[in-house]
This record gives C-alpha cells, sequence and structure tokens, in this order.
C-alpha cells in the first residue's frame, strides 16, 4: 500500500482568471434573456388583455418606451456579458499548457472549458434577446393574431 | 475559479485512507464484495438500494409501460385505419388517448432515462454508488407506485379521459364527474415527488462523487443531459405538482382555481401545465441526446466533435426551454406581441439544436464509422430528430401554428421528437450497454433486422400523420367520415404502427435470446473509451474496488489518442472497505474531499413509498382514518430511515493526505 501523497492525482491549482468574467461569461445572457421575457411578456399580456376583454391600445400610454428599455438594456447586458465571456476566454486560451508543472488537463484545462462555455452561453442567449427584441419592431402591440 | 474546500476541523473524524490495488479474487476485493452485496431472496429484493440494481429496475419497469401504452395506440390505429369505424365508444377512446399519452410522456419517456443514468452515471464517475443510495430506491418504489395509481382505474373504465395535458373546465367536476381526473391529479402529485428526489440525487452526485481527477470539464455528456434535465424538473416539476393539486381542490373541496363561473382562469391551468409541460419536452430528450452523443463516438472511432459545444447547447436548449412554453398556447387569443416573444425564443431554441446535430455529423464524418446495430439506431436518431426539429421550427411559427393547432401534424411532429429523439437511442443505447448490464451480446442480425424494421415502421407510422394534419384532421377524435380524404393516409399511419410494433417485437425476442445463449461479453466488447466499460461485466456489486483516478475524458483510450493530459489510473486508488464507503469530492475539480459512508440495504425506501401511496389511495377514496393512519405510518418509516447511526457518521480525508494529494 502506498502513502496517498505518491500517487499521481490529475489535480487542480488556483489560477488566476477572474470568476467574475467567467461567470458572467456563462450567465449574463441567459439572465438578460430571463429577464426580458420574464418582464416583457407579462407586462404585454396584462397591458393588452388585463381581465375577460382584450384591448385594442395598451393600458399604459407610455407601454411601448417601457418595452424599448426594458429591451435595450437586456441586449446591453448580453453584450456586456458576452464581452466578459469573450476576455475571459482569451485569457484563458493564452495561458501556457502544464504551467506550474501541473500536467494538462488540470484546473487551466477546466477554466478553459467554463470560459469556452461561457462564450457560447453568450453567444446563443445575444441571439435570443436579439430575436426577441425584434418582435418589439415587427408585431403590433395589442394586435390579435391573425 | 475557487473549488469550495474547508479545511476540516474536526480532526477525530479525520482520516488518511489506504492507497492501493484489489484485484478480482484477492482478499480486499472479497471484502468488498461483502460488504456491498445484497441479501439473497426477497429480503434483498425490497431492501436493496445498489443503483445497478434500481437503475435495471426503471428500465424494465418502464419498458413494460412502454409496451402498454404501446398497445393502447394500436388499438387506436385499428380504430382509425378506416372511417366510421366503432371497434371503440368515444369515452373508450377518450380513455385510451389519455393513457397512451400518460404512459408514454410520464411512465415511460423520463423513468427509461434514468434507469440508464442511475446504472451508468458511478460507473461513468467512477463511484460506488449515487450519493444517496436511498433516495434511489425511494424514487423507484414511488415511481411504481404512481404508475399503478395511475393505472388503477382504467381498467375499470374510469381512467383519466381528458387527454395528457388535461384542460380545464373539460376536467373540472362541472364536465367531469367521475374518479378519472382524481385519480390523474393525484397519481401526477406522487410521481411529482419521486422525480423531484430522483433530480436531487443525480445533482448532488454529479457535484459531489466523480472520481479524483474528474474536473468538471471532462464528464461524459449523458451526465450532461441528466444533470441539466434534473436541474430542470426541480424549478417544472412544482408548476406541474400545484397544477394539479390546485384542480384537486377545485374537484374535491370546493376551490374555484380554475372555475371561470367564480373569478377561476382556466388559462391559469394552460400556463402552469405548460410552464411543466415543455421543458418536460427536452427533459426526455436531453439524457436520450446524452445516450448518442457518449456511444456514437465508440463505433466512429474518434472523439466526440466539440465535446464543450455539445455540453454547453444541452444546458442551452434547456434553459430556452423553459421560454417556450406559449408556444402550446398561441391559439388562445393572447396578444399578438406576448406570444412573439415565446415564437422569436422557440425559433432561437434551433441554435443549440442544430449545434449538437452538427456535432454528431462531424463525429460521423471524420470518423471510421462501424456499422454495428447501435450505430444504426444513433445515426437513425440524428436524421429523425432532424425532421422532428424541422417541424418544430415550423410550429414555433405563429401564423403556421394557428393553422396547425390541434391537428395530426402536431401529434407527427411530437412522435418524431418523442420516439425519434428518445425510443431510438433508448434502443440503441439498450444494445450498447446490454453487454455491461447482462454479461452478454446481443446478436447482431436480430439488431439489424430491428432496427430496419423500427425506421420503416416509424417512417411509414408517422410521417403521413402530417400530409393527415395538413389536410385538416384533428388529433383526438375517435373516427371520421369517409370523404373527408384521410381514408389513405390513415390507413398507411395504421400499418406503419404495427410494422412499428413488429420492430419492437423483434427487439424484444433478441433481448430473451441474448439473456440465455448471447455470447459471453468481454469487459468492454466496443472498445469503448468511457470508463464505465473499465469495470467487468456485469459490474461487481462495490463497482470499482479502487477508486480511479481520471486524467481525461477517455480514460481507456489515452494511449491511442496520446494526450497531454496524462494517463488516468484504474488500477490503483483509495481502498475504501471499512463499511460501505466511497469517496466524496470537490465540485468543480473533484478534489477528494470526504470519505462518505454509505448506507446499507434497508425496507425503509419501501415502506415509505408504498405507505405514502396508500395514503394518496386514501385521498382518493375519501377514507380519511386510513389516510391519517397511512401518514403516520409514513412517518415511521421516515423516522426509521433517519434514525441517528454512528456508522453513518462521514469521515474527513487525512488533512495532510488526501487536500495535499488532492491539490498536486
Amino acid at each position: 500500500m502506498n502513502p496517498i501523497s505518491e500517487l499521481e492525482v490529475p489535480a487542480c491549482r488556483q489560477n488566476r482568471l477572474s470568476p467574475v468574467r467567467i461567470l458572467l461569461g456563462l450567465f449574463g445572457a441567459p439572465a438578460a434573456w430571463t429577464a426580458q421575457i420574464g418582464l416583457s411578456e407579462p407586462l404585454a399580456a396584462y397591458a393588452c388583455y388585463p381581465y375577460r376583454t382584450p384591448l385594442s391600445a395598451p393600458l399604459w400610454e407610455g407601454l411601448p418606451w417601457l418595452l424599448a428599455a426594458i429591451n435595450m438594456a437586456c441586449i446591453g447586458l448580453a453584450l456586456f456579458s458576452g464581452g466578459m465571456g469573450w476576455s475571459a476566454w482569451r485569457q484563458a486560451g493564452r495561458r501556457p499548457v502544464g504551467a506550474g508543472g501541473l500536467p494538462a488537463g488540470s484546473s487551466k484545462e477546466r477554466n478553459r472549458f467554463l470560459a469556452m462555455l461561457g462564450l457560447m452561453s453568450s453567444f446563443i442567449f445575444i441571439a435570443a434577446v436579439i430575436f426577441n427584441a425584434c418582435a418589439l419592431l415587427l408585431v403590433p402591440l395589442c394586435g390579435s393574431p391573425p | 475559479m475557487k473549488d469550495a474546500v474547508e479545511t476540516p476541523s474536526d480532526r477525530t473524524l479525520a482520516r488518511i485512507p489506504e492507497v492501493g490495488s484489489a484485484p478480482i479474487g484477492s482478499d480486499a476485493e472479497r471484502h468488498l464484495s461483502e460488504l456491498w452485496e445484497s441479501a439473497p431472496g426477497w429480503r434483498g429484493w425490497l431492501s436493496t438500494v445498489d443503483h445497478k440494481e434500481i437503475g435495471l429496475r426503471y428500465l424494465v419497469t418502464s419498458f413494460i409501460f412502454l409496451l402498454i401504452g404501446g398497445g393502447e395506440a394500436l388499438i387506436m390505429r385499428v380504430q382509425l385505419a378506416g372511417p366510421d369505424r366503432h371497434l371503440l365508444t368515444p369515452e373508450q377512446y377518450n380513455q385510451l388517448f389519455t393513457m397512451h399519452g400518460i404512459t408514454m410522456i410520464f411512465l415511460y419517456a423520463l423513468p427509461v432515462l434514468s434507469g440508464f443514468s442511475n446504472y451508468l452515471w458511478p460507473l461513468m464517475l467512477g463511484s460506488r454508488d449515487m450519493a444517496f443510495p436511498r433516495l434511489n430506491a425511494l424514487s423507484y418504489w414511488l415511481f411504481l407506485f404512481a404508475g399503478l395509481f395511475l393505472y388503477a382505474s382504467f381498467p375499470l373504465g374510469e381512467g383519466p379521459n381528458s387527454g395528457w395535458f388535461n384542460y380545464v373546465p373539460l376536467a373540472g367536476l362541472e364536465y367531469n364527474t367521475g374518479p378519472n381526473i382524481d385519480v390523474y391529479a393525484l397519481g401526477m402529485v406522487l410521481l411529482g415527488i419521486s422525480t423531484t428526489v430522483g433530480a436531487v440525487n443525480f445533482i448532488v452526485t454529479l457535484f459531489r462523487m466523480r472520481a479524483p481527477g474528474m474536473s468538471i470539464d471532462k464528464v461524459p455528456i449523458l451526465v450532461w443531459g441528466t444533470l441539466t434535465a434534473s436541474v430542470a424538473n426541480i424549478f417544472a416539476v412544482p408548476s406541474v405538482s400545484l397544477a394539479f393539486f390546485l384542480l384537486w381542490l377545485d374537484r374535491r373541496n370546493g376551490t374555484h382555481f380554475f372555475d371561470p363561473l367564480n373569478d377561476g382562469k382556466p388559462m391559469l391551468w394552460q400556463h402552469l401545465f405548460w410552464m411543466f409541460g415543455h421543458p418536460w419536452v427536452y427533459v426526455i430528450v436531453l439524457p436520450a441526446m446524452g445516450i448518442v452523443s457518449d456511444a456514437l463516438p465508440t463505433f466512429c472511432r474518434r472523439p466526440l466533435v466539440g465535446y464543450a459545444a455539445v455540453a454547453l447547447s444541452t444546458m442551452a436548449t434547456m434553459l430556452l426551454g423553459f421560454g417556450v412554453w406559449i408556444h402550446h398556447m398561441f391559439a388562445t387569443g393572447l396578444p399578438a406581441l406576448a406570444i412573439s416573444f415565446f415564437g422569436a425564443t422557440s425559433l432561437a431554441i434551433s441554435i443549440p439544436s442544430a449545434v449538437a446535430v452538427f456535432a454528431w455529423i462531424a463525429t460521423i464524418w471524420l470518423g471510421r464509422p462501424v456499422f454495428q446495430t447501435p450505430f444504426l439506431f444513433f445515426a437513425g436518431f440524428v436524421l429523425l430528430f432532424v425532421m422532428g426539429g424541422l417541424s418544430g421550427v415550423m410550429t414555433a411559427a405563429v401564423p403556421l401554428d394557428l393553422q396547425l393547432n390541434d391537428t395530426y401534424f402536431v401529434v407527427a411532429h411530437l412522435h418524431y421528437v418523442l420516439l425519434g429523439i428518445n425510443v431510438f437511442p433508448v434502443v440503441g443505447g439498450i444494445y450498447y450497454w446490454f453487454p455491461k448490464f447482462c454479461g452478454r451480446m446481443m446478436n447482431e442480425t436480430l439488431g439489424k433486422w430491428s432496427f430496419w424494421v423500427l425506421f420503416i415502421g416509424f417512417n411509414l407510422g408517422f410521417f403521413p400523420m402530417h400530409v393527415a394534419g395538413l389536410l385538416g384532421m384533428p388529433r383526438r377524435i375517435y373516427t371520421y367520415a369517409p370523404n373527408m380524404g384521410w381514408n389513405s393516409v390513415n390507413l398507411v399511419t395504421s400499418i406503419g404502427s404495427f410494422v412499428f410494433a413488429a420492430g419492437i417485437l423483434i427487439f424484444l425476442s433478441n433481448i430473451a435470446f441474448s439473456l440465455k445463449r448471447g455470447a459471453l461479453a468481454p469487459q468492454n466488447p466496443w472498445d469503448a473509451p468511457t470508463l464505465e466499460w473499465a469495470v467487468p461485466a456485469p459490474p461487481p456489486p462495490y463497482n470499482f474496488a479502487v477508486i480511479p483516478f481520471i486524467a481525461s475524458r477517455h480514460p481507456l483510450w489515452e494511449d491511442r489518442l496520446d494526450t497531454a493530459e496524462g494517463r488516468s489510473n484504474l488500477q490503483e486508488g483509495y481502498l475504501l472497505m471499512e463499511g460501505r464507503e466511497t469517496l466524496g469530492t470537490t465540485a468543480l475539480d473533484a478534489v477528494p474531499d470526504v470519505i462518505l459512508k454509505m448506507p446499507d440495504d434497508t425496507y425503509a425506501p419501501f415502506f415509505l413509498a408504498l405507505f405514502g401511496s396508500l395514503g394518496f389511495a386514501g385521498l382518493l377514496l375519501d377514507w380519511n382514518r386510513f389516510t391519517f393512519l397511512m401518514t403516520a405510518a409514513a412517518g415511521l418509516s421516515l423516522a426509521a430511515w433517519m434514525w441517528p447511526r454512528q456508522k453513518l457518521v462521514q469521515r474527513l480525508p487525512g488533512v495532510n493526505g488526501v487536500t495535499e494529494a488532492g491539490r498536486g
């Protein structure tokens, strides 16, 4: 039986890649999309169909501006998060393989993986946020489906 | 990113585990077998908490439900094979299509994937069991009893009869006075408990039970798929449980949540149901996609192309899946802008889905495909996924959906999705892992026959449904007039459904034949790369004699891939054998963190599930004293389960041993 410390464990070491950037890359754009759909849909639905009868105009005059502001804010947050994700990915990609005498496949690889996930997550959810925002431009606020 | 590893302060609980090897037949290995083996006979059958046993039970039980649901479908197809047929009355037809939907969606599609994941997760992750073995057993027993509960009234002609999405007010007391809907409502609440505890178990297992070195970027895609589905379940299931509970209150306790005559809101039902229902669609396909992502590369002789992209697409699909529920409600009169957001997201969801498709195609394209039976099922799955996905994008467009709503086009789409993306990977997965499950190979000739018959039968059966829908045939009609123009497509569909059933029969015959006469399987018959193939077939009760150290995503292909990631160590590792023990590791990097003392076999989950289910039966029958008694008995079972035991006190690994070694 060997003492445990003699075994080579493919292990990790803390690195200096900013966790905030990785987290923003991973969850920023999804959060923006969640906020966008979670705010826009209920507001649009309630303003045009508050109780039992659909209305031809929204309850609140300022609703288009409010929805525009929400969507712009969400696009901004998604793009900002995407930028952070991109920055984290570049930072993770530049780090030399096997730094610090660790075998490759250690925390460096894990962080690169998370940064890559963040980058892709941002891309998909930026697209989703923009898709949703297009609805504001293309669809009448209180119109009924054809 | 920092892994949360606290230095243990209480050294009385610290222990430095030994490291070594335990070859088959050695004293250590025999000792491990004794520790982990279940008792023979009915005692072991009722009390086992072995994830492999539970996984196989899930697989077998859900397959039985698949056969029942399939039989219901065949009866319906006989009825619809021609116009003006009266094999079934309208009420019988209502109950049949409702039970068919409930069975396939709730009692087959997810449980079968839970079966795979329960069996395979600890083997893929390098652990000796799931994080909560007793909870695992409880999850299975509750699933079984909920299935029996849901079927209890069907033979009496009182089964659920308002469709699987059970819209109010049709499902309300005013239009549905029998026990039909109460059975459905209470059964779904019971099943929801099973799903929820199972989901919690999967989540904790992933973040706590991986072998040392298996950092978060090295877990198999099946694990990502089931993890994603489990997280989704935690958020989605409460919605449907609440909906059914409120409906039961409306029906039996005089509340008016969904009653429009008393200011209730029928739309509330639709929102609550589909907030669950659409994520559920992804819950029952993402783990199946994981099966393909993990097994397809074996037959392409190369790693999956775009591992990170597929992992991410899995999670992104699931998250987006929470923002599309209103696309089931496009025809309800909601304002145009409100539904447009959901149309847009329904289109956006095709991006991550396409990422996965291109990854599979690229894996086949860049690999050297070996056309064995599992490969055929996985390749067939890719084709059906694309077809089901395309019709999904069509129904995501609001104007088109308004035309297609409640027609057979939607039926065709959902069957392409649910059968194409679930049944084909599942059957392929059984062919693939059968040698691991049973120690024998399945017959290859019968396997190929089963694939082609299933594939042809499937497309013959379900593609014409698109045409029927475009010709205006509404779903859920028990018969139709001869001059509607639907005769030919329905006849072809019915023929196809029987061809498909023949394919299932060939598959089952193959299982029966192979169980007895299949060639003995070696440990790794497919030359596969993942960890479950590093243990004997079938695996011993303890899974891994030593907890291995993992260096890459393909521990069994490291030599040929010649990666720079180092080499996994599968022969030498932690010898944890002071009782049932396994290793807990940290969430991101899988650094050894704690010695987990695992529970012995116990009857508590069985009795808790049994008494709990009987309590639900008491609620259904309005037997208040009986309900109270069963609740008390369930409470006693829970107390027996939770009773503190000295041997289950968790051990922190040696402060200067594992922790230092774990950090290199």
